[in-house]
């Protein structure tokens, strides 16, 4: 399009903006002309810059230009707490201008019957998320329903890129290209290390992205919030509630403040500190996570917009580009063991272009205190966190395949090249494609057979369709579990809705147990067709629901940076005051073990009731020491069979065998050879649980668990499975599963990385070892020793354990 | 692992079954067979030969131990999508090669099946059967004076220290009320964990042994 039509076209977003009193910035206006020009692209600016008006000003400048009918834009949002803030921003120059364009929602939350209107006519704005928009793709019409399409914007998409929903999302946008060739793709990411990457995977492989950057600059601050005494530390205590009076000194309750925790459980306790120590302001505190109920959580954003709320505790729930204009302080309690995540947070104190962010710190332990100099550190270098999208998981293409088929079908050859266009699966070959497709239409190749089974049928016209309509809304339900854990609802016994927990929290309760959720005292009632009932009570509680997926690992960037402060201990003399304050503990470890220099490794042996104890701290990361972990284990039940339990964190990584396991007479040089390596992973992984647990999640992606409808609000129970009985049955009965490999190479590579892992090797092989028998664990230890997260490997024979187990059984 | 209740002697055996010499009676529970079939007919493929495994292994026990009589306790069907001629045809076959006369107590799973289960030659009862000082049913009862022998629960025991945790199917033996429960024969069967109370036995079932634990 030629320069003065774009000017013509764009005449009434630039009306509008002048009503505003508003000058398009530099990157809007390139991005609208970009957009008018037939581009796909991505746009890569802080948080609160006006990135949504860059993203979605080109089209609907289009839009008004050459009226059409029908969906024309269509946003994809990864959270639905999000919809709701973006549907009022478009919205707004619409309702002002008066343009003849529909916007609408369509998330979870959505109503059935305006999701049946919205099938049968689209707004011309469509706002979704990636479940949402897998689903319409799984009802006929889809071709006729996304053949007027222009523009798909893809929000946050940092969130999703290296997830199976951003899989998901490839995989759906692949086939609207497939229905409507000349659509144009737009994501909008925060920083990132790897644009170049994250770009061409939004608007897939056959199209050339245009980066649009600004040159904003923003300058971030971190301050930290020091305890008088680092004794009053908890050397592990993830949650580090003890700090909480001098959070309190350090802020005001009339400035607004968000403060954000890494898991939903903290949050919840942190809330609870605060409403206790500030008894008479307990309604300008509110408490924002995920799981509470949307009506709550929207009277909350509402009530921080007016002022009336002051202090929000929050999870990742507001991480993402929710409008908090009022927003003047950010605290991040604990680390956020990502740079890229930290700078995001960070951002939300000051959501106007060009402020500059500050950011208060809390530790959680005096380990952190060394990641807050490491941060500093790492944000001065410029150094930001990749992100890639993931290498062909067949779970997600099975999940995508059915979805095609319960729909309007599709025929194989088309689908594997608009599927082949997607980054995530360019390399796949059509042997894999070949196999996938005998999964859903035949059940796969097994020692057995599978003569009743039936999902996916191949018409006589080679199209794959899915004919059974039971089985069609089976797959329906399944497609929103890539995320979930099982949730319950809770609502009170008069049937006013708080929010969802996990079914394996509640599993656990007994009927009178209380616990605290959403800021509440609970009595437990009843659990009843996945609904829990509650009651408010005053009786006192200290159980906290939890959540999974609230682990975060310290990113390889960071690592970098904290292994340099911990060589500056003893280089330097003039230390940040993080440092000071962790002194004492310093001191302790010295004392106890050793405080390692950047040229020495530390091995610490210490022998308690539960059994012998193995810490290494080569400071790599929780996904590093995973790895290693898991290696060494091998390299030690090879020469000595045994059964380990392995945890790891971010500094380092413990070992723990039964009493007496000779750890130190084992151990030699070999155990950093880079020999065998890939072999030696491989049967480490055959031995260990991590396959297994990595199954967990392929088999309820690729629809093997069902979970039951919601509906009927009851699991059938003859359909009722374990993922751990079902991955039994597929290591002995079909052994070349692809699902099972895929369970394989998400060890392999999300968790044993080869090559870092050689890399790491070759390192800790040029240090020289420290070997310390020490009589309790260090400071650096005690971390690991209470660490929940950990797995066990085993080449023992199971009578061999179970002995074992019998008589620490007798003695118990 | 032979032990003795009240008089009577009962081989728990490794292979999921109870063998009682002194009545010539072979006891299993919980065979859902057509587990498979009814999870493929929903669309998810679990493969079949997980009958003929179990068949093979029920086999192999009357082979070994002849007994007179076999009665199944319960859910020896997984569902009304079980029963299709490939299934059926193997249990019949079964019937035909086993030598023992089977008797099937019905449970929660095959009780609404009993119509179409009539041409098979086999008995069903949908009652509690009283043998010797023995209560055999599907499930858990409590009758003073007797061992009450059931299937129903498919008891695990869940043992776990920070070093290491196994799950693994047992025979779960109570004292008030004297109860011996079996574990699910069928290979493709979850397992519920049952707690150890004092008085309690899990006899558990590790590759070739059985190996008690007491509550305590």
């Amino acid at each position: 399009m030629a320069v003065a039509g774009a000017i013509a076209t764009l005449s009434p977003i630039l009306a509008w903006f002048a009503q505003q009193h508003w000058e398009p910035l530099p990157f809007q206006q390139a991005t609208w002309a970009a957009y008018l020009d037939g581009k796909s692209g991505m746009i890569q600016v802080p948080t609160g810059s006006g990135k949504t008006y860059a993203a979605v000003m080109g089209a609907i400048a289009e839009m008004l230009a050459k009226p059409r009918k029908g969906l024309q834009l269509l946003y994809i949002t990864p959270l639905r707490a999000l919809s709701r803030d973006i549907e009022q921003s478009i919205k707004r120059p619409i309702t002002e201008m008066g343009w003849k364009l529909q916007v609408e929602s369509r998330t979870g939350d959505t109503s059935s019957a305006k999701k049946a209107r919205q099938l049968k006519n689209m707004p011309e704005i469509l706002i979704t998320t990636p479940e949402s928009l897998a689903l319409m793709l799984s009802y006929p019409g889809a071709k006729e329903r996304f053949q007027s399409l222009q523009c798909v914007i893809l929000d946050e998409w940092h969130e999703l890129l290296n997830s199976k929903r951003g899989t998901q999302t490839e995989l759906c946008l692949s086939h609207l290209r497939h229905l409507q060739p000349n659509l144009r793709t737009w994501a909008v990411s925060a920083t990132l290390g790897n644009i170049d990457e994250a770009a061409q995977a939004a608007v897939g492989l056959t199209a050339q992205p245009a980066i649009i950057q600004s040159n904003l600059e923003r300058k971030t601050i971190i301050r930290s919030i020091l305890p008088a005494s680092v004794d009053s530390f908890p050397w592990a205590g993830h949650l580090g509630l003890r700090m909480f009076e001098e959070l309190v000194a350090a802020l005001d309750i009339n400035t607004s403040t968000l403060i954000f925790t890494n898991t939903r459980a903290q949050s919840e306790r942190w809330f609870q500190a605060l409403t206790f120590a500030l008894p008479d302001d307990t309604d300008k505190i509110a408490l924002h996570h995920s799981s509470i109920d949307v009506k709550e959580r929207e009277a909350i954003e509402a009530g921080v917009k007016t002022g009336t709320i002051k202090w929000v505790v929050c999870t990742s729930s507001l991480d993402l580009g929710v409008d908090f204009q009022p927003v003047e302080r950010v605290v991040q309690i604990g680390s956020a063991k990502n740079l890229a995540r930290l700078l995001q947070r960070a951002g939300r104190s000051a959501h106007v272009p060009q402020g500059t962010s500050e950011i208060l710190f809390l530790p959680t332990n005096a380990l952190e205190l060394l990641e807050i100099a490491a941060f500093r550190n790492g944000l001065a270098a410029g150094d930001l966190e990749s992100r890639r999208s993931l290498t062909k998981p067949y779970d997600v293409l099975i999940q995508h395949l059915v979805n095609l088929a319960c729909g309007d079908g599709f025929v194989a050859a088309e689908t594997l090249a608009s599927v082949r266009q997607t980054m995530a699966y360019q390399t796949l070959t059509e042997a894999e494609f070949g196999w996938v497709l005998d999964f859903i239409t035949n059940g796969g190749k097994c020692l057995g057979a599978y003569p009743r089974y039936k999902k996916v049928t191949l018409t006589e016209t080679g199209v794959y369709q899915v004919t059974d309509t039971q089985i069609a809304r089976m797959h329906r339900m399944g497609v929103g579990t890539i995320t979930s854990n099982q949730a319950v609802r809770l609502v009170y016994t008069n049937r006013k809705e708080i929010g969802t927990v996990e079914e394996n929290f509640i599993s656990k309760l007994k009927k009178g147990d209380v616990f605290f959720f959403a800021g509440r005292q609970l009595e437990f009632f009843m659990l009843k067709d996945m609904v829990a009932y509650v009651k408010g009570t005053t009786r006192k509680s200290t159980v906290t629901p939890t959540w999974g997926g609230g682990n975060l690992a310290i990113s390889d960037t960071l690592s970098t940076h904290l292994r340099q402060e911990i060589a500056a201990i003893h280089t330097e003399s003039d230390f940040p005051i993080e440092i000071d304050c962790l002194a004492p503990i310093l001191a302790a470890q010295e004392r106890i073990a050793h405080l390692p220099t950047d040229t020495e490794l530390l091995i610490e042996c210490c022998k308690t009731r539960e059994g012998q104890h193995l810490y290494v701290f080569p400071f790599e990361g929780r996904f590093v020491h995973e790895g290693l972990g898991f290696l060494w284990g091998y390299r030690f039940a090879n020469q000595k069979q045994a059964t380990f339990t392995i945890s790891v964190n971010d500094y380092g990584f413990e070992i723990l065998a039964p009493k007496d396991y000779p750890f130190k007479q084992l151990f030699s040089q070999d155990f950093f050879s880079l020999e065998h390596l890939q072999a030696d992973i491989k049967e480490c992984v055959n031995i260990s649980e991590l396959m297994e647990r990595k199954f967990r999640g392929i088999a309820q992606v690729s629809g093997l668990i069902f979970k039951g409808y919601p509906s009927s609000k009851k699991t059938s129970s003859q359909l009722q499975i374990s993922s751990s009985l079902l991955y039994e049955v597929f290591t002995k009965y079909e052994p070349e599963n692809l699902l099972l490999k895929q369970a394989e190479n998400e060890v392999l590579r999300e968790q044993l990385e080869v090559h870092r892992l050689e890399h790491t090797l070759e390192r800790l092989s040029r240090l020289k070892i420290v070997w310390k028998e020490s009589k309790r664990p260090s400071p650096f230890a005690f971390p690991l020793l209470v660490e929940r997260w950990s797995s066990r490997m085993s080449n023992e024979t199971l009578l061999d354990r179970i002995q074992r187990l019998k008589e620490q059984w007798q003695n118990k | 692992m032979k032990i003795t209740i009240q008089t009577t002697e009962l081989e728990l055996l490794t292979e999921k079954a109870i063998y009682i010499e002194q009545l010539r009676l072979l006891l299993v529970s919980d065979v859902h067979l057509g587990k498979s079939e009814t999870f493929q007919a929903k669309g998810i493929p679990i493969a079949n030969i997980i009958n003929q495994v179990n068949l093979e292994r029920l086999k192999k026990l009357c082979d070994t131990y002849q007994p007179e009589q076999l009665i199944v306790l319960g859910d020896l069907f997984h569902s009304r999508l079980s029963l299709v001629p490939e299934v059926l045809e193997a249990w019949q076959h079964f019937l035909n090669q086993c030598g023992a006369k089977v008797q099937l107590l019905v449970g929660n799973h095959d009780r609404a099946l009993i119509p179409q289960l009539s041409d098979l030659s086999m008995q069903c009862v949908d009652s509690a059967i009283q043998c010797d000082r023995l209560l055999l049913s599907h499930e858990p009862l409590s009758q003073s004076g007797f061992l009450n022998i059931c299937g129903h629960i498919h008891p695990c025991l869940n043992l776990k220290t920070r070093l290491d945790r196994l799950r693994l199917p047992c025979f779960y033996y109570s004292k008030h009320p004297e109860q011996l429960i079996l574990p699910s024969f069928g290979e493709f069967t979850g397992g519920y964990e049952i707690t150890l109370k004092p008085g309690s036995v899990a006899y558990v079932i590790a590759d070739n042994a059985v190996i008690p634990f007491e509550g305590k």
